[in-house]
């Protein structure tokens, strides 16, 4: 049986002059929900764009539930995807613009509307239009598009955009609830707090290039921790520091970061108080999902 | 493509405009009946016939841009087997609408005339009306599909279906050959309007003919354009 649902080989996209993608390969595990991270402009929309078949790749192949290029069109049903802004016709109902899709991909019962207008907590909708509808209302009303032919991959293009605490909680709910079921998530998001609570796996995406890709468990191994500590002898601590041979430290204003050793706090802390120095504070820090990513990326680098 | 063609069909028959079309078109005629001396259908019929040339493209830029305005078209540009199939269900789309306005028209006429007048020249003209508007109609469609923002498309529709694209180009190309040139008679919308003042058989086929080859164009192009382009 496939491992991978998705897997891309080198693809790219060229607008012009501009490489938007650049050789991207990534590998979707079967099952898993997949974080796309990236700032604005560094290249996930048009990656998710590429796999659901809205862009044609400039060079590079992709294969979905291990169809590729002319047989593509096997697997084309299997994926669902809500790309940027919702795209619903403002003159219609919740239920028509789900008629329509249904209409589409040959599905006959209503009964399929109302069951996916309930899982995204639409059904109260009535005659409304979805010209009336909110930002958080479209939005959930995109992702019941993107599931009402039962996908087996699922790809949403910063679906937590304009909602809510609540509505993030509820959507971060209903997210897990559809992989427990058995559906791969591609996700891309800012919100990366967010993604760090359900992702598995992650691809992180700068100027157009996969930087990294791993899981999560193996993230959480390579992110970096650190001891911290405050004192407003930072001075003279650092010198304590160095000659207990830890020299891996910076100090910036009565805080001293240490990377690694964090099996030693007690040491440290020790030979700081046997030196006389105050220890105010020592606590091992570890790195979050957006330190790593800042530090992949080079930081507040424009 | 069956689905499509539901869909696009479920989508055609909810939109208010195809209605409002219809109610313009009638109205038209019965405007148009005032102005002729000899009540006939077929008399009626060669100064009405220009209506669906006029208001069936502007339906179909009204709801194929609309997939594009809106966004629509993401929910199922990706996922059909060839992207073939969207021409070719919008294409019976655009049959279906084009029927059912010669329909309105020949229905409508009838009951108002109460006389068929020259039954050759209504069945004549009856068909180049259809074939006029499916032309104009697939070359709007088109145009929808390369703009794909709906107010440029509808005001180049409207020139189109008005017949005040031909003329702006038959007066550039007059001036510019001296009058050697006559464009009018190689545009659609110029023959189908020439056809309905000599009622000529000759006229007739000159209209079948271009119509034929506009939707032939507009075809492969649309074709071409849907493949090569990104949909979003």
């Amino acid at each position: 049986m496939e491992q991978y649902i998705l897997k891309t080989d080198k693809l790219t996209k060229i607008f012009g002059s501009h490489k938007t993608s650049d050789s991207i390969s990534i590998n979707v595990r079967k099952g898993a929900i997949y974080g796309l991270i990236g700032r604005n402009g560094a290249g996930k929309t048009t990656l998710m764009k590429m796999i659901t078949g809205l862009s044609n790749p400039t060079s590079g192949s992709y294969s979905v539930k291990g169809y590729s290029g002319t047989e593509l069109k096997n697997a084309r049903r299997f994926v669902g995807s809500l790309i940027e802004a919702p795209g619903l016709y403002p003159d219609m109902t919740a239920f028509q613009n789900l008629k329509c899709k249904c209409l589409q991909c040959g599905i006959k019962d209503d009964e399929r509307i109302m069951e996916v207008l309930s899982l995204v907590g639409l059904s109260g909708t009535g005659k409304k239009k979805t010209a009336k509808f909110s930002y958080g209302m479209k939005q959930r009303l995109g992702i019941a598009m993107s599931l009402i032919d039962r996908p087996e991959l699922l790809v949403l293009d910063e679906p937590l955009n304009g909602l809510d605490p609540q509505g993030i909680h509820e959507f971060r709910e209903m997210l897990l609830n559809l992989n427990q079921n058995g559906i791969t998530l591609i996700i891309s998001s800012h919100i990366l707090d967010e993604l760090a609570k359900i992702a598995t796996d992650y691809g992180i995406i700068h100027k157009g290039r996969l930087v990294e890709e791993t899981t999560a468990e193996e993230l959480l191994a390579r992110c970096e921790s650190k001891v911290i500590i405050r004192t407003s002898g930072s001075e003279k601590a650092a010198n304590i520091l160095d000659r207990t041979s830890i020299r891996n430290f910076t100090v910036h204003d009565g805080t001293i970061e240490i990377h690694g050793h964090i099996d030693e706090t007690g040491r440290i802390n020790s030979a700081l108080v046997s030196a006389g120095i105050v220890v105010d504070e020592i606590y091992v820090k570890s790195e979050s999902l957006e330190d790593h990513y800042l530090r992949l990326t080079g930081g507040n680098e424009s | 493509m069956t689905g499509l063609t539901k869909m696009y069909c479920y989508r055609m028959f909810r939109q208010k405009s195809l209605y409002i079309i219809w109610a313009i078109t009638v109205v038209m005629i019965l405007l148009n009946l005032q102005m002729i001396e000899q009540r006939t259908f077929s008399t009626l019929l060669c100064k009405s016939g220009t209506l669906v040339t006029m208001l069936s493209p502007l339906f179909t830029a009204i709801i194929f841009s609309a997939d594009h305005s809106s966004g629509f078209i993401k929910n199922y540009a990706g996922s059909v087997s060839d992207k073939t199939v969207i021409i070719a269900a919008r294409a019976v789309i655009i049959l279906i609408q084009n029927l059912l306005s010669c329909c309105v028209v020949v229905i409508s006429g009838l009951l108002l005339t109460r006389s068929i007048g020259d039954t050759k020249i209504a069945v004549v003209y009856t068909m180049c009306m259809l074939l006029a508007g499916l032309g104009c109609s697939f070359a709007v469609m088109l145009i929808t599909d390369l703009f794909r923002k709906t107010v440029p498309a509808l005001i180049l529709t409207l020139a189109i279906g008005t017949g005040i694209l031909c003329e702006l180009i038959s007066t550039i190309t007059a001036f510019a050959t001296d009058g050697d040139i006559i464009i009018k008679n190689y545009l659609l919308t110029g023959m189908f309007q020439i056809f309905g003042e000599t009622q000529s058989s000759s006229d007739a086929v000159k209209v079948v003919l271009i119509s034929v080859i506009y939707i032939a164009a507009a075809l492969t192009a649309s074709v071409f354009s849907i493949k090569k382009r990104d949909v979003i």
